[in-house]
């Protein structure tokens, strides 16, 4: 797959802050990819979705949208980009029509068939009309969603897109993204701090970390069988022995780590020999959240070495 | 050009929508009664009465709805004119940037130039409405007083001069000051828009705008410092349109420095902006 999105060497320092928002961050993004940048609050993410909308200025380095420099080439590139800001601002005393016809004039465009059908789309037909001051949260959301779509992009940049939402409204936003890639083919960068978000909508992710990227990678390759397992089970001194005895160590949370070359099945066959009753034993399952904890240990002792 | 006119368009719709856009208008028309209150007290009525009679005037004849909608005009246009048009002006840039407005018409494919051409032009036609409104608004009060017809007499204070017009031409001259004063408040815009396109709150922008002008006058109107030629002395030019021979070099000479102290704002103004983050 051809890249749409090619971040490179974008450095950032704000006047007067001490340290650098983006320090060299590089990342690609292919067409019809949904990409994660993960984060913490203040790690730069941001920041680099500044740059690649043209509103903040970086320091060094560049970013191309289907071949577009965002800087050289600002009007060509940003047609094909439409984004959802963190807390996304209208003009409250105007219609949701009436902003999107607003903003979209900006692009040259006026189809009110599209608007329509991409307000369908979204799901605010009934209530477009109404001002926006009216709106919940999650009907702002959706706005915002309605507008990054027009006219046509073939890429969204979402900002932390379902922050504020409530379970139910992060599960439709949720499939209304996956549908538009699905359906309009559309290559997605998300920048979240959640972590469960990145893993049920990305392909590929990367980890910001201080400005810094820490690591890229497909979601999923981060995951599969540890050296753990949870283990439920009763009187918890015999536990410890048997465990102490295969050469493992029970460590807090009801997890067990099991040496290399002792299979859970083996610890299960000396438990029920010492008269332990197992209620509940299976595989620790390493999760992103495990994974970012690891990195971003990893990352804090490397900035404590230099 | 469309595309530039439409979203011209949009902005003059969205200041038009606003509340407080119209608060300005409704704070003429009381300000301006106030005015007009004072001049028709007894003492001012003699006052005015006495000055057309030294002139050998008519006092029925110029005691009229013109001359009152011009002393409204010149003593309400700089101050009340330049709160509510710093008001907007200082509002039009600073106000969306402090919502978070800017960043979703910035992420479209436009240049930051156009869109503040857009406001910018959105503001002075906002400014040629206020005065207009103002000019009109003095010169209705000036008919519910003393009914249609009559002279025109205008003052140029700086000058001393005093001038009687007959009939015919108090209309036509009312008028010309009306527009000459439209012309003179767009440097008011452009200060106010130029502190609006700064990284600070709204309300410091029309604060540092009218805190500019009325230094300016200050400094102008101070017996010690009033023979430096400041921007409220270009500002107040419109009145010569009030001199029997216009003298149209000067007036052009005044509003020749006043269009290049605009477009040395504005530009001023897109600089910062252009140089500026926005970031949520």
């Amino acid at each position: 797959m051809n890249p749409l999105l090619t971040v490179s060497g974008l450095v950032k320092r704000f006047p007067g802050a001490k340290a650098r928002a983006l320090d060299d961050v590089s990342f690609s993004v292919s067409e019809g990819e949904i990409f994660g940048l993960l984060g913490h609050n203040g790690a730069g993410k941001s920041t680099a979705l500044g740059i690649m909308l043209g509103l903040v200025h970086p320091d060094a380095g560049e970013v191309v949208v289907d071949g577009a420099d965002v800087i050289r080439d600002h009007a060509e590139a940003l047609s094909k980009t439409g984004a959802i800001f963190e807390a996304p601002a209208f003009y409250s005393y105007l219609s949701g029509w009436e902003n999107l016809r607003l903003l979209t004039q900006l692009s040259g465009f006026r189809d009110d068939r599209a608007m329509k059908e991409t307000v369908e789309l979204v799901g605010i037909a009934d209530r477009v009309h109404s001002k926006v001051e009216t709106y919940s949260h999650g009907m702002r959301q959706r706005l915002a969603l309605a507008q990054a779509l027009l006219p046509e992009p073939k890429l969204l940049l979402l900002d932390e897109p379902t922050d504020g939402l409530d379970p139910e409204g992060i599960h439709e936003f949720r499939d209304l993204v996956l549908l538009l890639r699905r359906e309009k083919g559309l290559t997605i960068l998300l920048n979240s701090h959640l972590l469960a978000e990145v893993e049920l909508y990305c392909d590929r992710f990367a980890i910001l970390r201080k400005g810094r990227l820490v690591h890229e990678g497909a979601v999923g390759d981060h995951g599969g069988e540890s050296d753990l397992i949870e283990l439920e089970a009763e009187p918890a001194e015999a536990v410890g022995r048997v465990v102490a005895d295969v050469g493992g160590a029970v460590l807090a949370g009801g997890l067990v780590r099991l040496p290399e070359g002792v299979a859970i099945s083996d610890l299960v066959t000396r438990l029920v020999g010492a008269g332990v009753r197992i209620d509940r034993v299976s595989p620790k399952v390493a999760t992103l959240e495990d994974f970012y904890l690891e990195i971003s240990e990893a990352d804090e002792r490397e900035r404590a070495a230099q | 050009m469309t595309g530039f006119l439409l979203q011209t368009w949009g902005e003059l719709r969205k200041l038009f929508t606003r509340r407080r856009s119209y608060m300005g208008f409704a704070a003429v028309l009381i300000l301006q009664t106030v005015i007009l209150v004072m001049i028709k007290r007894p003492r001012g009525q003699a006052f005015i009465e006495n000055f057309i009679r030294k002139n050998g005037e008519g006092v029925d004849y110029y005691f009229s709805a013109p001359t009152i909608g011009f002393l409204i005009l010149h003593g309400s246009i700089i101050l009340l004119g330049g709160i509510y048009i710093s008001l907007v002006a200082g509002d039009i840039v600073a106000k969306d940037s402090e919502d978070g407005n800017l960043r979703m018409l910035l992420a479209r494919p436009v240049s930051r130039l156009r869109v503040l051409g857009a406001k910018y032009l959105a503001c002075l036609v906002y400014n040629a409405l206020f005065v207009f409104f103002m000019g009109v608004a003095s010169l209705v009060l000036g008919f519910c007083v003393e009914g249609f017809g009559g002279g025109f007499l205008a003052l140029a204070p700086d000058r001393g001069v005093v001038t009687f017009f007959p009939e015919s031409q108090a209309l036509p001259r009312y008028f010309l000051c009306v527009a000459l004063v439209t012309v003179s408040m767009m440097t008011v815009t452009t200060i106010a828009f130029l502190f609006s396109c700064l990284p600070i709150k709204p309300a410091a922008a029309t604060i540092l705008a009218l805190s500019v002008i009325i230094i300016d006058m200050i400094i102008s109107e101070n017996p010690l410092t009033g023979d430096v030629v400041l921007l409220t002395d270009h500002l107040a030019v419109w009145v010569r349109a009030g001199l029997f021979h216009i003298p149209w070099a000067e007036i052009w000479r005044s509003y020749l420095i006043l269009f290049g102290v605009n477009v040395t704002l504005f530009t001023a103004g897109w600089v910062v902006f252009q140089s500026r983050d926005f970031k949520s």
